[in-house]
């Protein structure tokens, strides 16, 4: 469809749009003693029909555009197929985000900060997965660089009183993936899961230091001056302006993560993955893209780090808890470890199924590792693939050959 | 025309036993250096020395010129060798295509901006990679399974997804590690089509094949190694003819070459 046909279209819609305007955000009336017409604001009936109408028309659209895929290549799962499809059209992406911002609008409070919760483990699942997932590197401590993250952005602003969150989120990219250069360059060299044991023993070791520090202020958690939390802006909440920055985030992460993935540098991942030394071979610098991946991989947890300090207000060593650390590797694995969508998925389930729980079930919480490691040891030994799987994760175990 | 790979008196030793010892060799462009000897002879470990999976004890290696011994197989492969692997190596959760392009790596320019916005320069490039490795797989014949996944391939034709990613890098020298094992008569003589055409591109051969009435028909010279030592190196009637090879391999192993 060329861009002159959609814009046709459009058309109609706008013009819709137009003439409904005046009943749907106005309200009309008469002063009685002068019997002059009014016109004032009134958008609450607006509201209603933007609920409504734009998640039904963006559901619409999505089941739409993703009709066309069943006739596709049918030999990778659709799910894969469909995200695939919606990462390679950028303004399906755009359309998404503005349905999830505008939807998450009309959630409670409470609702809100757990959707918000959930873009966040979805960033941390989609940045593990690059080591992980991608790579063939295992991480046990990826903790360690959402901890910085949201260290970065405490610290911040209290060096600099007022310091903007908006800057925040790229500083927290940056030093968590400095972070991941300087504990990937002694072990990257050497072969095997060194990195697991030495990014279990950072985050250990960080955890212990943010308890320490008078400057990290302990135990007792760090709170975070207002002014550099996520503000309000106009009519919107400052919880609704982190919610719609955490859905941008995570947009942004997918497209850049899913762009990489598919380009030279993440055929060089999974060449690494499936084999070093062949990989070597064809003239990729193995240590130099394995530091590569693995710092995306980290700034994405800082980011995800810092989303979370701006949007909670308040930080403390647990951020850096082996248990974190569990947590989003049970969410990647549950998702299928190399497939973007099966890490968000696997970061929906695991973030939403305990926490909706708890509030049943209050005892839940004492088991929470316990529920992560039954989850992890149930899927290597009944679907070691996750959930979705990557399509060539997947197919491995249906070929069967 | 000078040698475009020069090896001089590689040497190599795990623990008290030498692999390889004072080998030296030299592959021109458009020639076919064939390497044989019995099981255990050490030829797999000369070409790990040439490609840099092992850094030889002793001896230098002249890529072009230059020397390149002990490097990184990666800063190797850059230099122009590329080599298959006698047990094959290749990507298996990756189609043969994407198999092939990963060979492109290092000659498609490093924009990871590009990349990320998708710019014109970078569809360029990444259009340039698929086509050059289509060829690829044209050559070997694999251009209808380019989407089918490596370690779906029957073993034959796996075998030749393996030279088609080599080929890939543009090496200037390529080292063929038993190409033919495990393969049928008539797929071991195609396999050697395959490795002539290879020869008639310019490209530096150097192949590793038990084969014997194959390595007489396509070398242009021979070298033959016996525990670890070169015992002749010739044309192909040369090293028929010396007594040396027909007393330390040909005679030995007779019975079992050519099955
Ligand atoms: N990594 C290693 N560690 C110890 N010994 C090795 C190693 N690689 C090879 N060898 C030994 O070195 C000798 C030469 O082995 P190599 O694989 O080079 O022989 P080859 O000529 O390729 O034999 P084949 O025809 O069976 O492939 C053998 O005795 C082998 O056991
Ligand atoms: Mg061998």
């Amino acid at each position: 469809m060329s861009t002159a046909a959609t814009l046709r279209r459009l058309v109609p819609l706008a013009l819709l749009a137009i003439l409904t305007a005046p009943f749907l955000w106005f309200h009309f009336d008469t002063d009685l003693t002068t019997g002059t017409p009014l016109l004032s604001w009134e958008p609450s009936h607006g509201w209603k029909f933007l609920k409504v109408v734009v998640p039904g028309f963006a559901t619409g659209a999505l089941v739409a555009f993703l009709a066309r895929l069943w006739d596709r290549t049918p030999r990778t799962p659709l799910v894969a197929r469909a995200s695939h499809e919606v990462l390679e059209t950028p303004w399906m992406v755009l359309v998404l985000v503005a349905t999830l911002s505008v939807s998450g609008l009309f959630l409670s409070p409470k609702g809100l900060s757990m959707g918000t919760f959930v873009a966040i483990y979805m960033l941390l699942a989609l940045g593990l997965n690059v080591t992980i997932g991608f790579t063939g590197l295992l991480v046990l401590g990826y903790s360690a660089f959402y901890a910085i993250g949201a260290y970065t952005l405490a610290l911040l602003s209290q060096a600099f009183p007022g310091f903007p969150v908006w800057l925040s989120l790229p500083a927290a990219f940056v030093t968590a993936s400095l972070a991941g250069l300087l504990v990937g360059l002694p072990c990257l060299r050497l072969r095997g899961d060194y990195l697991a044991i030495v990014t279990l023993g950072f985050a250990e070791a960080l955890r212990e230091i943010l308890r320490n520090l008078a400057i990290t202020r302990g135990d007792k958690g760090f709170p975070i001056a207002s002014t550099s939390q996520f503000p309000a802006i106009g009519p919107l909440a400052a919880k609704q302006v982190a919610w719609i920055a955490a859905i941008a985030t995570l947009a942004l992460v997918c497209l850049a993560v899913h762009r990489l993935y598919h380009s030279r540098t993440g055929r060089a991942w999974i060449a690494i993955r499936e084999d070093e030394t062949a990989a070597a071979m064809m003239g990729i610098p193995v240590v130099r893209q394995k530091l590569l991946a693995f710092a995306v991989s980290a700034g994405v947890g800082g980011l995800g780090g810092a989303i979370f300090a701006g949007c909670w207000g308040f930080v403390d060593p647990s951020t850096a808890s082996f248990e974190q650390s569990v947590l989003v590797l049970a969410m990647v694995i549950l998702g299928g470890i190399g497939s973007l969508p099966g890490s968000l998925l696997g970061a929906a389930v695991l973030y939403l199924v305990p926490t909706l729980l708890r509030d049943q079930i209050p005892a839940i919480a004492d088991y929470r590792l316990f529920f992560f490691g039954s989850i992890l040891v149930a899927m290597m030994l009944l679907r070691p693939q996750g959930l979705l799987g990557s399509p060539r994760h997947r197919l491995e175990m249906e070929g069967g050959s | 025309m000078s040698a475009v790979l020069q090896a001089k008196a590689i040497g190599k030793s795990f623990g008290g036993l030498a692999a390889v010892q004072g080998v030296s060799l030299e592959a021109r462009s458009g020639q076919i250096l064939s390497v044989i000897g019995p099981n255990g002879a050490g030829k797999t470990t000369l070409f790990n020395c040439l490609s840099g999976i092992y850094r030889p004890d002793t001896g230098t290696v002249l890529l072009d010129g230059k020397d390149v011994t002990g490097l990184a197989s990666h800063k190797i492969a850059q230099a122009g060798l590329s080599r298959s692997f006698q047990n094959i190596r290749l990507f298996p959760e990756m189609t043969s295509l994407q198999n092939v392009l990963v060979g492109r790596f290092s000659r498609t320019p490093f924009r990871p901006m590009g990349a990320l916005l998708r710019t014109k320069a970078w569809h360029a490039d990444e259009r340039a990679a698929k086509e050059k490795s289509l060829e690829l797989l044209e050559l070997v014949g694999l251009a209808e399974r380019r989407d089918d996944w490596a370690r779906a391939l029957p073993y034959g034709l796996q075998r030749r997804l393996e030279v088609a990613r080599a080929l890939a890098t543009e090496p200037k020298v390529l080292l063929l590690d038993e190409p033919g094992a495990g393969m049928n008569p008539s797929e071991i003589a195609s396999m050697m089509d395959l490795v002539a055409k290879i020869r008639s591109l310019g490209v530096a051969v150097v192949v590793i094949e038990h084969h014997m009435k194959l390595v007489m028909e396509i070398s242009d010279r021979i070298l033959v190694l016996d525990h670890g030592e070169p015992i002749a190196e010739g044309t192909p009637r040369e090293v028929r003819d010396d007594p040396r090879v027909i007393e330390a391999y040909l005679g030995r192993t007779e019975a079992t070459v050519g099955h």
